[in-house]
């Protein structure tokens, strides 16, 4: 408020020109993309040159906040009718339902061919996203939640696209497959919460980033480029569950990880690790991972199936520099299984450029403590291993136990973390 | 001191200055690294031969008036330095924009007009800032625009809409194309492929409204213009905020519920998560075999585990716009915090 008395007060005294708006339309539509579509439109009614201002923004970004429904109906209705230029990014999110507009606002949309498009209309039953979204050819940036994707007949692919993202959606097997396998520049993909999909078929040349994070039976991954991967099975798949079938050619780690020679951080989360170890555990892999700096993995450490596929997974990993744990702290699951973990199991391993290693929820057993002990003698070149406590109370004995495990590292810092 | 002495102390006595010319005529000389900075001045030396002496000076647009061009040289010798921090250059940057809208206004338009694009990024934040948030009349008060529109004038665009007959139509025909699927629902199970039929006589039926010759959307043949890509975070929603808080609540519940015995151990994760997922699956399969009570703890920590290893990853959700949002990172390394830990609020 003061700065408005104290231009009151310039105005009286100085002679003021309005310089606003004798900026060039191109940084006055750049202004203005940086509003919320809202107050950019509003603009409108500040003086006669500001009238078509936001006709031109390239960004529209729409939020029903504080709006009602009428209201941002209106708004959007406006906005996509009204405005003349092309559209660079578009983004919309809302909390309400828009399930009676949607339609037409997508064929208003896709008219305009924006190079970004954004929604996240996360309330209400999935949207279905029509056939015209799937027409604009120069997409280059596509983020959906709450959606179902089903794609028309004839799909031509996004030519340009770099970045999908994907939430919250339902769609089929042969629709997500083709849908990737139709854009050929894709580098970033995440597909995370969906519904309908069983085997994930991902074939991606230029993919350099991976999120995938879901209830599905099977997965298998192409992707020669990529760089960074995140891969997490939700409880609900019937992965899980599946005891191992005997004698099973199958290797899902090959199906998976195989084709990713450049791979260079590495997340396995959820109960991919489980769904991994089905099958056959090769202990030498196709490909080597020369690149991989960093993984981290969630693992029951009590199942020896995991532990054998995690440590071939080490074991195709020669420049692996910093390892996180996580260890999965129920035995309830463990009723039927080995809980023995890596004991017994005659593994030597060298891990040379191992320099960080963590080991998270923590609970002192001693399937854990046997771990430990195992990394502490792999990783001569080892600096830091942190240990975050998450059990019982008393943790004298299982500090007992780690303090006199052997190091091959001397440098090798425990750290505990409470 | 000899001037042989003096000019092996004082190293700047080497440096190369460029002479630039404002469109009022005077003339002010700048050292060359600065003034390479600015690509319009940096093509002009290179191309043209011109600014090495003060016959030859630069010419500069006639939107850069001298206040501005010292302002702008003071932010290009700030940032030509490649030693300087994230850090120090956003601290740099946001005492930089502290000016009145009036020189700021005048700053923005020299830098667009000398293609210093950084320096236009900062001061359009700066502008659209000091814009959000304000009622018209504060506006229009800040930046002394004259409120030259009737009353009518400023209605006008609400009641366009209204009345537009497209909208109106669409309308019309959307509501009846819903009932009729509705009842359709009725009657039998829909299959997939008839939606899709609906649908594009539907896309057939509004290009025809409309005028279009063609079926379907997709490109229209209009000139668009060549804009520069934004590379601007817009894919950080502004409505997370509220999202935020939705998700912290509807985070609370599961964990203290889940916190009965010792199998949970995981602490409630705190929302660093930029997602506003409220999972709308619903529990359908508690038949696998494991007792219902026992699949929803297991559900509850898997899903606690997942968001805590997922927090960390924030930064990561666009790698590919690392460059987009690197400007917006308040210094550290993205790829460095991805695992040291949980930045818990």
């Amino acid at each position: 408020m003061s700065t408005c008395k104290k231009a009151r007060a310039e105005a009286t005294s100085v002679v003021s020109t309005d310089r606003l708006s004798s900026l060039p339309p191109e940084i006055k539509g750049d202004i203005l993309s940086r509003l919320n579509a809202e107050e950019a439109v509003r603009t409108s009614t500040l003086s006669s040159t500001w009238r078509d201002a936001w006709t031109d923004m390239p960004v529209i970004s729409l939020c029903d906040g504080n709006l009602t429904r009428t209201k941002f109906v209106t708004l959007v209705d406006m906005v996509l009718l009204l405005h003349k230029g092309t559209i660079e990014e578009f983004d919309i999110s809302g909390s309400k339902n828009y399930h009676d507009e949607f339609g037409r606002w997508m064929i208003m949309l896709s008219r305009k061919s924006p190079k970004s498009v954004i929604i996240k209309l996360n309330s209400g039953p999935r949207y279905k996203i029509p056939s015209c979204l799937f027409s604009i050819g120069d997409l280059e940036y596509l983020h959906l939640e709450n959606c179902i994707i089903s794609l028309p007949r004839a799909f031509q692919g996004f030519k340009s696209l770099t970045d999908l993202t994907l939430k919250i959606f339902s769609s089929t097997d042969k629709d997500i497959q083709n849908l990737i396998l139709f854009c050929p520049a894709l580098t970033d993909l995440i597909l995370d919460s969906f519904e309908g999909i069983n085997r994930l078929n991902i074939k991606a040349p230029k993919l350099d980033y991976l999120y995938v994070e879901g209830d599905f039976e099977d997965i298998k991954l192409d992707a020669p480029n990529l760089e960074v991967a995140f891969l997490s099975l939700d409880n609900k798949g019937k992965a899980y569950q599946s005891v191992p079938i005997a004698h099973d050619k199958e290797s899902y780690v090959k199906q998976s990880l195989g084709s990713l020679s450049v791979i260079e951080t590495l997340t396995i989360s959820g109960f991919f690790l489980k769904y991994l170890s089905k099958g056959c555990i090769h202990t030498k892999l196709p490909a080597v991972f020369t690149h991989l700096k960093s993984v981290c993995l969630m693992i029951c450490l009590w199942d020896q199936r995991q532990v054998l596929t995690a440590c071939s997974l080490f074991q195709n990993a020669p420049n692996l520099k910093k390892l996180d744990i996580w260890s999965f702290p129920w035995s309830i699951l463990g009723q039927d299984e080995d809980q023995v973990g890596i004991q017994g199991l005659n593994l030597q391993l060298k891990m040379d450029h191992l320099v960080m290693a963590s080991v998270n929820h923590f609970g002192g057993l001693d399937y854990e403590v046997d771990f430990v002990a195992k990394l502490l003698s792999w990783a001569p070149g080892l600096e830091e291993l942190k240990i975050d406590w998450k059990g019982e109370k008393d943790c004298s004995m299982s500090l007992a136990k780690l303090l006199a495990l052997p190091r091959a590292s001397t440098r090798a810092k425990v750290i505990v973390t409470f | 001191m000899s001037e042989s002495e003096l000019s092996v102390i004082k190293p700047e006595s080497l440096k190369t200055y460029i002479w630039l010319q404002c469109f009022d005529g005077s003339i002010q000389q700048v050292e060359e690294e600065v003034a390479m900075f600015c690509p319009m001045i940096c093509r002009e030396i290179v191309k043209n031969g011109t600014g090495s002496s003060k016959n030859h000076a630069i010419a500069l647009p006639e939107r850069v008036n001298p206040s501005s061009l010292s302002l702008i040289l003071d932010y290009c010798r700030f940032h030509q330095v490649p030693g300087r921090s994230n850090k120090e250059r956003k601290s740099f940057d946001e005492k930089f924009v502290r000016i009145d809208t009036e020189k700021l206004c005048e700053l923005t338009s020299a830098a667009d007009s000398l293609q210093l694009k950084p320096l236009v990024d900062l001061t359009s934040r700066a502008l659209a800032r000091i814009i959000e948030g304000k009622t018209p009349e504060e506006i229009r008060d800040i930046f002394h625009l004259p409120d030259d529109l009737t009353e009518e004038e400023k209605l006008e665009p609400l009641k366009n809409i209204n009345d537009d007959p497209r909208i109106r139509l669409l309308n019309r025909l959307y509501a009846k194309k819903r009932k009729e699927l509705q009842e359709r629902q009725k009657l039998k199970d829909i299959q997939v492929q008839q939606e899709q039929k609906d649908e594009r006589s539907l896309d057939e039926l509004l290009c025809f409204i409309n005028g279009d010759g063609g079926s379907g959307g997709g490109k229209a043949g209009k000139n668009k213009k060549r804009n520069k890509r934004r590379k601007d975070p817009k894919n950080l929603p502004k409505a997370d905020p509220e999202h935020l808080n939705k998700e912290e609540g509807a985070c609370a519940v599961p964990c203290n519920a889940g916190a009965v015995n010792n199998i949970s151990r995981a602490p409630c994760p705190s929302s660093d998560v930029q997602d506003d997922n409220e999972y709308p699956f619903e529990d359908g399969d508690l038949d696998d075999g494991l007792d219902p009570a026992m699949q929803e703890e297991l559900d509850r920590e898997v899903e606690d585990f997942a968001r805590r290893l997922n927090s960390v990853w924030p930064e990561r959700m666009h790698l590919g716009q690392e460059r987009r949002i690197e400007s917006q990172l308040i210094g550290g390394n993205g790829s460095l915090q991805r695992f040291s830990g949980f930045n818990h609020r």
